[in-house]
């Protein structure tokens, strides 16, 4: 796959953002701002690109290129099983005079998923249920490009921001069946932010999503072609354009706009909300095109924290909350007329995902070394079912955690980042009915079964990465990380990965 | 101020986590609501007066989820969801005499409203005492390099009655349709007469009887196969090889006497079977004074219909009346079945060979009849209800395997 002319364009932007976002500093404070738990979990803030003017204290810029391998024993089919690829990454904050800040991203990914089924898309997030699919496993080779920029200006009392971003992703495989297919997403948020008289400013922000896929099947083979299934939930096709149509396109908006409170400057409190509202058609081509499902999906997101200092001690509460609902529509066609006609509508697919999750973050300031400790604990609810049938899946799950991660500086000009993790999920309820019975397809029942009993099982997860940094002049440094990270389900395998990255830093 | 905001959001992030960790976790079991609506079936017939065991079934478009309702009158009340269906109906039924008769019907509705009627009109089936289908082998075979080997298919005919019978004048008709693509033709002449777009012909002077059991082999051509995988039909009773088509390189097997193509569409005078079972075969015979000249004279089927792009398409070609016809079958694939070509007093089913299309497991099998017993003299006795999906067993082993054996 070639770079358009387009991406090569915005990739020179990005990358002259990222050369210009030089600036002195110290070395060890800047890394410990810029990759401090703290600021992970604050991400909810920064959704408003006008609070992106305190983002951080420090203009910093990343060059970093990453190699990494996924092995694993069990794993849900349309997902894939091993991994592996590279990415080619840049990142970049820069603080401009009067006011001014600067911020982008530029990304590259390539990368195998050996052993997908039931999945010839990409974005299975985004088009679930809704995909094209076939039972027989095959590997696939994927690219990813994005690009992000954003800007904010600062005036007395009010802040104006602006942010865009770009993914464009192709996935294809080399055996029949042959899918190809291509997708953009196209993000664009502005948002002003408002000082009060106390040293809190609100904010609102909007932002405006357009995505497409475009997928397609092939077949080298003239005499042998599988199935391929236009799947509408569970074990549910669309009988008719599934055997009829290789093809599927995917188009849609989501609108988002959400609401912030916070301090400045030391962040010790603040709250944000967001609703968003989306709709994502999906068409199958024959002679003309015709719409076959529309999800619509509909979610909000609440975050709370709070902080307190002790001289060099920092305790935080977090909260984060998250609802999603999908609702799912089959559209209906008859050929009992002269030519294929829409007939009508009918709500077919619910699925809905709650989950509150509760943090406290510790973080002790010593002179050449930071050490923060965050408890995690989280719940998360989905429910899933089909209308008019009695397919339904529900699963209650507890996610217990600790995250360790300490910085240490060694010397002026070395530094060392260690971050440890592990996690527990524990499943407190799971029940489904995932086919009518026996008269379903036993490929299909064998990958419902499978994906129900990994969504369902418990399992631990320790997470472990380390990072070396160096300043190698007053502008330049090098670092070099690794991150192993270790996934063991208490009924079946164990999966892990490793990442192996090396970058500059300036 | 900072106290209040403090308090209000600490009450609100409370309140979320309450309501998010005491909803139920619904170990209920689930109720299924399914959103049926009232359908009024109407059965339209001048001769039933009862019905026994007749059985109608719905077949929604886009689910293939399939509906079957036994049904006792001629009214009948329905409970179905919303959809796009075709109906087809199989049983019996009695007159006012008490006579019994065996009944099809086909037909479409789409349910959108929640009480809508359709009326399905009854047809008799119709049962000649001569020759029946016994087995169609319309897929080939695969090479040992994997290639399509198009000959080698055969009709075998089966002498089904106590009787001899005799070959000439014979008729094989192939469907002028796809059983996978409705066109929604006008006219829709089905349940009045079969639309062809090829015969072929066994002549008198090539007659022979047949006895009760025995049966027949036309053969796509009567040479031995075997050294392409397929079958040895050297001993076929009539063969239709086409030699005006260089590229299928078919020999004339002189011992054998041709089925004439009395009429194809094809060019170079082919007569084809589709190898994917898109269409349906029939055979008949000429009532007694009827010439191929004034069969085409008198049943020209001229028709139209609305093509992919809009456009009307207008065609012309020949039709059989359907009480020419002996037996029919209607061949299709599962996934791909749309329409019965045959009208329902012939075959109110269908059968197959494969579930899929291009189904790679169909190459070398058959649709065969049920066997129901045997005739006096030890033969078999096969099936007949004029509803290919019971009297059928798809993806057959081929009855040709080790060559033709009487």
């Amino acid at each position: 796959m070639k770079l358009s002319n387009q991406k090569i364009v915005l990739a020179i932007f990005f990358l002259v953002v990222n050369m210009f976002a030089q600036e002195n500093r110290d070395f060890f404070s800047r890394l410990d701002e810029q990759y401090s738990l703290e600021k992970t979990l604050q991400k909810p803030i920064y959704y408003n690109p006008a609070f992106m003017s305190d983002y951080s204290i420090y203009s910093f810029s990343d060059f970093q290129i990453n190699y990494n391998q996924h092995k694993k024993d069990d794993y849900l089919l349309q997902e894939g099983g091993k991994e592996k690829g590279f990415a080619v990454q840049g990142k970049s904050y820069k603080k401009l005079s009067k006011g001014q800040n600067v911020w982008g991203e530029v990304a590259y990914r390539n990368f195998d998923i050996y052993d997908v089924q039931w999945n010839l898309n990409v974005d299975k997030d985004k088009i679930e249920p809704y995909f094209i699919a076939d039972s027989s496993k095959g590997d696939r080779k994927y690219e990813v490009y994005f690009f992000k920029g954003g800007y904010v200006k600062s005036f007395s009392k009010i802040d104006v921001g602006t942010e865009f971003s770009y993914e464009a992703k192709m996935g294809y495989g080399q055996s029949d069946p042959r899918p190809k297919s291509t997708s953009s997403d196209l993000k664009l948020n502005v948002g002003a932010s408002y000082k009060l008289n106390i040293p809190y400013k609100v904010g609102l922000y909007a932002q405006v999503e357009k995505y497409n896929q475009d997928s397609s099947i092939d077949f080298a083979s003239l005499i042998e072609k599988s199935t391929i299934y236009q799947m509408t939930g569970f074990s549910d096709f669309n009988s008719y354009f599934s055997y009829n149509s290789m093809n599927a396109i995917y188009y849609g908006y989501t609108y988002k706009v959400g609401g912030s409170f916070k301090q400045f400057e030391k962040n010790n409190l603040y709250a944000c909300f967001a609703i968003s509202s989306n709709k994502l058609h999906k068409a199958v081509t024959l002679s003309t095109d015709y719409d076959i499902n529309r999800l619509e999906t509909n979610a909000y997101q609440l975050s709370f924290s709070k902080f307190f200092d002790f001289d060099n001690h920092r305790l935080g509460i977090l909260f984060n909350q998250t609802h999603q609902q999908k609702d799912g529509y089959d559209i209906y066609y008859t050929n009992n007329k002269e030519i294929l006609t829409k007939l009508l509508e009918k709500k077919q697919y619910k699925y809905k995902i709650d989950n509150s999750r509760f943090d406290i973050l510790y973080t002790y300031k010593m002179n050449r070394a930071t050490l923060s400790l965050n408890g995690v604990y989280e719940l998360e609810k989905v429910s899933e079912s089909k209308e008019e049938s009695p397919l339904f899946k529900k699963i209650t799950a507890h996610h217990f955690g600790l995250v360790a991660s300490y910085n240490y500086k060694v010397n002026n000009r070395d530094n060392l980042m260690f971050t440890a993790s592990v996690f527990q999920r524990k499943v407190s309820h799971s029940k489904a009915k995932l086919y009518v019975d026996n008269t379903t397809k036993e490929s299909l029942r064998n990958w419902l079964d499978n994906d129900f009993k990994i969504v369902s099982n418990d399992y631990q997860n320790a997470k472990m990465s380390l990072r070396y940094n160096r300043q190698i002049d007053e502008v330049f440094g090098g670092f070099i990380g690794v991150d192993y990270n270790y996934l063991n389900y208490s009924d079946l395998g164990a999966n892990n990965s490793y990442s192996l990255r090396v970058g500059i830093t300036f | 101020m900072r106290k209040s905001f403090l308090a209000i959001t600490m009450a609100i992030f409370s309140l979320t986590f309450v309501a998010t960790s005491c909803s139920s976790d619904d170990n209920t079991v689930e109720e299924i609501v399914v959103k049926e609506t009232g359908l009024q079936l109407n059965l339209k017939s001048d001769f039933a007066n009862e019905y026994i065991d007749a059985k109608v079934e719905f077949v929604e478009l886009n689910t293939a989820k399939k509906e079957v309702f036994t049904i006792k009158s001629d009214k009948t009340e329905l409970k179905i969801a919303k959809g796009s269906y075709k109906i087809t109906l199989n049983g019996k039924a009695t007159n006012k005499e008490k006579v019994e008769f065996h009944i099809g019907a086909s037909g479409e509705v789409d349910i959108v409203s929640d009480n809508q009627t359709i009326d399905l009109e009854i047809f008799v089936k119709s049962f000649a005492n001569d020759f029946i289908i016994e087995e169609i082998f319309f897929t080939g075979v695969l090479t040992n390099e994997g290639k399509q080997y198009t000959n080698g298919k055969y009709f075998k005919l089966t002498n089904n009655t106590d009787k001899e019978l005799k070959t000439g004048g014979l008729l094989i008709l192939q469907s002028e349709f796809y059983s996978t693509l409705d066109h929604k033709v006008t006219p829709n002449i089905k349940e009045k007469a079969f639309a062809v777009k090829g015969v072929l012909m066994i002549h008198e002077k090539d007659s022979k009887n047949v006895k009760p059991g025995d049966f027949i082999i036309i053969a796509d051509n009567a040479i031995d196969h075997s050294v392409s995988n397929g079958y040895d039909l050297t001993k076929a009773d009539y063969e239709f090889p086409n030699r005006e088509n260089p590229k299928l390189g078919q020999v004339d097997n002189p011992q054998v006497p041709d089925a004439e193509v009395i009429y194809t569409t094809m060019a170079m005078n082919m007569f084809f079977m589709h190898n994917r079972g898109f269409e349906s075969y029939a055979i008949a015979r000429f009532p007694e004074g009827v010439t191929k000249e004034a069969w085409m004279l008198e049943n020209v089927y001229s028709y139209s219909y609305v093509n992919a792009a809009g456009n009307i398409t207008e065609k012309k070609g020949y039709s059989v009346p359907n009480e020419w016809i002996l037996d029919g079958v209607n061949c299709s694939i599962p996934t791909k079945w749309e329409q019965n070509l045959l009208g329902s007093s012939i075959d109110s089913g269908w059968t197959s060979v494969g579930t899929i299309d291009s189904d790679p497991l169909r190459y070398g099998k058959t649709v065969r009849r049920k066997i129901v017993g045997q005739m006096e003299n030890g033969k078999h006795m096969y099936q007949d209800t004029n509803n290919s999906t019971d009297d059928f067993v798809p993806d057959s082993e081929a009855s040709l395997k080790k060559g033709i054996v009487h």
